[in-house]
């Protein structure tokens, strides 16, 4: 028996398999005889001889392709690869059709390792204080955060402005939108400013609030409004706010 | 020699199932495209709204609105919410949500939400029923329709709904409701106010709520 016979015979069990499997199978029987064979021709057998003796001693062919049957179960592990192939493709598609979308992923980053003080209601002027600060509450699955607290003038009076951002607790989640607008900066009196600025994506969310202070002021009060109840962080002023 | 390791069907099967779900998590998680089920992006609409995890209550599919989109209201103990979500080719998407804040007391919360495809337009008034003593809601309200002049109205269409506690939806032992309707609306339209009014079983009005022009989207 040659050995194209031979792996003819192993691969008539194997009637299932696609033609990419059988293929494999084949490839992987051959360089199986090849090994066997090597040891023999280095011993000095002929080509022909090594070749016969090895396929005799593989055994029965049909019963090796019997064997080799069972690592290819039925068609549904098949058809689930395919799927998966399909599945891969289109989702491969998908990212490059929605490259831009990698914005997103890039804001969820920034605002937590550098949220960004470009977000602003207009200057203040005469700045006397700016604060970097750390204060952050749980809302939900997103964290608030205020990170810049500042003191100077703002509309002809003393003002404290802060800003604060808002992102989910997971790296590139979704976090809830409106910050700015469900937001609200309160000195100690309970004023407010009459502006607000912000901005935000799906990833990141920036507001800014300024509050009107007055010497001896020691703190101001973040206020969210969240869906079931609000959210309040005192920040403190700078230098515990001791202006002339 | 080399050697060429054959993969077992079941392993190559596995292989590529394991490298599917990687992209797709990837997608999913930093492109945030490539929703393979309508309730994935309910849930974002309900991230982006700030609700927390909400439970379906009913959804609403259309298709001689929209062949691609469905509207869920979904609910908690705080909020009722409806949104909706379209099939896209980058899979389904997120991006419309209005939620219904009902955690102070109120025999209602109710809210409507108008929604424009082209010519045609979809309006729902939905909501949440806490009065015990309401057995019965009537829902009724207008809209004018504008054709090329916008100044001109070129029709109103008055409606009307009233719906029983059969057409109620029931979810985690509370009560809610929604209704919808389907209209032309040419070159654009203008809601009138809609007002929701619950009875109890005497016909007695126990409730009133004055919807005013709610959330209005306009869906690609």
């Amino acid at each position: 028996m040659t050995r194209g016979e031979f792996l003819d015979r192993v691969l008539l069990p194997l009637g299932r398999l696609t033609a990419e499997e059988r293929a494999d199978v084949r490839r992987e029987l051959e360089e199986h005889v090849e090994d066997r064979m090597e040891a023999l021709l280095e011993m000095g057998w002929s080509e022909e001889l090594a070749e016969s003796r090895c396929l005799e001693a593989m055994g029965d062919p049909v019963e090796i392709g019997r064997e080799m049957a069972r690592q290819y179960p039925g068609p549904w592990w098949l058809w689930i690869g395919r799927a998966a192939v399909i599945l891969t493709a289109v989702v491969c598609i998908q990212a490059l059709l929605g490259f831009g979308m990698l914005g997103y992923a890039w804001d969820s980053l920034t605002v937590r390792i550098s949220p960004s003080t470009a977000v602003s209601i207009g200057e203040l002027k005469n700045v006397e204080a700016v604060e970097e600060l750390d204060i952050r509450a749980e809302v939900g699955n997103d964290v608030l955060r205020i990170y810049q607290v500042s003191v100077g003038e703002k509309d002809g009076q003393r003002a404290a402005m802060v800003l604060a951002c808002m992102y989910d607790r997971w790296p590139f989640g979704i976090v809830a939108n409106g910050l700015r607008a469900r937001s609200e900066l309160l000195s100690q009196r309970g004023e407010t400013g009459t502006s607000g600025g912000g901005r935000g994506t799906a990833t990141a969310q920036y507001a800014a609030r300024w509050a009107p202070v007055e010497p001896g002021d020691t703190h101001v009060v973040w206020e969210y409004r969240a869906i079931g109840g609000t959210v309040r962080l005192e920040v403190p002023l700078p230098g515990g706010e001791e202006t002339a | 020699m080399r050697k060429t390791k054959t993969l077992s069907r079941r392993r190559r099967t596995a292989r590529r199932v394991l490298i599917a779900l990687a992209a797709l998590f990837l997608v999913n998680h930093v492109f945030l495209i490539g929703l393979l089920f309508p309730i994935q992006a309910i849930r974002r609409n309900e991230e982006q709204a700030g609700t927390g995890r909400t439970a379906v209550v009913c959804r609403d599919w259309e298709p001689n609105f929209r062949w691609n989109f469905l509207a869920y209201l979904t609910e908690n103990e705080n909020v009722t919410m409806l949104s909706g979500t379209r099939l896209t080719y980058l899979g389904w998407m997120d991006g419309f949500g209005f939620p219904l804040d009902c955690t102070e007391e109120a025999p209602m919360h109710c809210g409507m939400w108008t929604m424009r495809v082209g010519d045609r337009m979809r309006l729902y008034v939905f909501g949440r029923i806490d009065g015990p003593d309401i057995v019965r809601l009537k829902i009724q309200g207008s809209w004018v329709t504008f054709g090329d002049d916008s100044d001109l109205p070129t029709g109103q269409t008055e409606q009307e709904w009233v719906l029983e506690e059969g057409d109620w939806l029931e979810k985690d032992g509370r009560r809610y409701f929604l209704a919808a309707a389907r209209a032309d609306a040419e070159v654009s339209w203008s809601v009138q106010d809609f007002t929701v009014i619950g009875y109890d079983k005497y016909y007695y009005e126990t409730a009133r709520v004055e919807l005013e022009q709610g959330m209005s989207s306009f869906v690609e």
